[in-house]
């Protein structure tokens, strides 16, 4: 069984400890001492007779000297451990700014959002929610200040039958979660008596009933809510002297399809004049910095003409670690002068006003028609009437309900 | 080992006391460092000295009454008060 040594406890070599050189005679007794002593020495290299390499403890270091005297010149060769580290390290100016530079960008990047998950959409797509978020100020390299509450609102505001959305910050990441709102009517239940009825005004064009008694007859015009195809039938009971010839109706699941001409009465304005930019030859070069919220363009600082053209060259654009972005731009005078349209020009312009305005107001499914426009012009503008008609199914179901309405 | 053998074998305090394994050696009881070179290692335990024979060795760590040396050992010797040599 081999004793354990009791050692001092006076901190480790990692801490600080010094590499010497002792050169001088008969280093065994010095060695010696120094074990009586209670000094830890390591790794002890005999680098000839006279010269050995040994490593203490920088707290042992005078006692060491103590014990040498002058008999042996002792040289300090290295220092290890990291208080010695430390102490050089901050020792030098250049690293405490390094560091607190380094420190700095981090605090700063920390301010940015440089990432976006969007989370829950269905009906919508991400690139759509992420424009809509970019217009609300919530944008990958965006500052992390920017109100949530305004976001929001905006998002409730622009897109549809969204229930309920939540932002939060995790780190530089921005979680956005969407939940959209259900619109979908619960379809009538097939077991269960319904109607079909007019979900838009128009005339009725043709009516195909599969089940139920047709209602609204070809050429009538029906408004939103109006029975285009009944559920309820009459029954003529030839079950006479009992209690079922009482029953002069019944109850049925009308199905059908029921279409209709739907007119509509749409209206936009476009400009009487067309304004042409003829370049004077003038312009100026600059660069546009963007760092964080910091934004410094050189052109707009150095412009001086009253009408211009902005055209830019995106160079550099970083989001991590803090957003950057450099761009090249050029500023051009122009002179603006005014033209009025031709008539062609005039048609052409309404025709595709027309077109933009028709797939947003009416369904894709409907059948245009007739199509006219009427034109009519003021000052500075011209009015473009756009009368339409389209021929669309109207119906949809609508459970009868008998007695109390619960759903 | 009986428990009487036992203490008189941990207070045995003047006497070598050695660990060898592998290219590794523990000495304990080291009470005078005798001879260092690269060949052998020569300590005086009090009573007795005790030196290590081998190549290339080197001394890692001196601690109180303690040395630990690494290197190939090749023997070891004990030698006695009255100068007779015996070796394991």
């Amino acid at each position: 069984m081999i004793g354990v040594i009791s050692m001092k406890n006076r901190g480790s070599f990692l801490e600080h400890s010094i590499e010497i050189k002792v050169e001088g005679f008969d280093r065994q007794k010095l060695l010696t001492e120094c074990t009586q002593r209670g000094i830890i020495i390591k790794d002890i290299r005999s680098v000839s007779e006279i010269e050995t390499i040994i490593t203490l403890m920088e707290w042992d270091y005078e006692q060491f000297q103590r014990i040498a005297k002058n008999k042996y010149k002792i040289t300090i060769l290295k220092e290890y451990g990291y208080k010695p580290l430390i102490r050089k390290t901050f020792n030098k100016k250049s690293t405490i700014i390094g560091l607190l530079l380094f420190a700095l960008i981090l605090f700063y990047q920390s301010t940015f959002v440089s990432e976006i998950q969007i989370l829950g959409y269905r009906s919508y797509t991400e690139a759509e929610i992420r424009d809509a978020l970019r217009d609300a100020g919530l944008y990958e390299g965006c500052s992390k200040s920017v109100d949530l509450e305004e976001v929001k609102l905006h998002i409730y505001k622009e897109l549809d039958n969204i229930a309920w959305i939540g932002v939060r910050y995790m780190g530089n990441l921005a979680e956005v979660t969407i939940a959209e709102g259900t619109i979908t009517p619960k379809p009538v239940d097939k077991s269960k008596p319904s109607h079909i009825v007019a979900k838009k005004e128009g005339y009725v064009e043709r009516t195909i009933a599969r089940e139920g008694m047709i209602a609204a007859e070809p050429g009538t015009y029906v408004k939103p809510g109006d029975i285009l195809i009944s559920g309820i039938v009459p029954v003529t009971s030839t079950a006479y002297g009992t209690s079922a010839a009482e029953m002069t109706e019944r109850y049925v699941h009308a199905s059908g399809e029921v279409y209709a001409k739907v007119p509509y009465r749409l209206f936009c304005y476009q400009e009487k004049y067309k304004y042409i930019k003829s370049p004077t030859g003038n312009y100026i070069y600059g660069l546009r910095f963007e760092l964080g919220d910091l934004k410094f363009n050189t052109a707009k600082e150095y412009y001086k003409y009253s009408n211009s053209t902005y055209m830019e060259k995106e160079i550099l654009k970083i989001i991590r670690p803090i957003p950057f972005t450099l761009g090249l731009v050029r500023v051009e005078e122009v002179e603006v002068s005014k033209k009025q349209k031709s008539k062609d020009e005039l048609q052409k312009e309404a025709n595709r006003l027309a077109r933009n305005i028709i797939a947003e107001k009416v369904p894709q499914n409907a059948q245009i028609l007739n199509k006219s426009l009427k034109f009519s012009p003021r000052e500075n503008i011209i009015g473009v009437n756009i009368m339409l008609e389209t021929l669309e199914e109207i119906g949809e179901k609508k459970e009868i309900y008998i007695g109390n309405t619960t759903d | 080992m009986s428990i009487k053998d036992e203490l008189l074998f941990d207070f045995s305090i003047r006497m070598p006391r050695l660990l060898i394994g592998g290219k590794t050696g523990i000495l304990d009881n080291v009470k005078k460092i005798v001879l260092i070179s690269e060949n052998n290692i020569v300590v005086d335990h009090g009573k007795r000295y005790s030196s290590v024979n081998g190549s290339g060795l080197c001394v890692k760590l001196i601690e109180e009454e303690r040395i630990i040396i690494t290197g190939e050992i090749y023997s070891v010797e004990f030698y006695g008060d009255r100068g007779d040599i015996h070796e394991e």
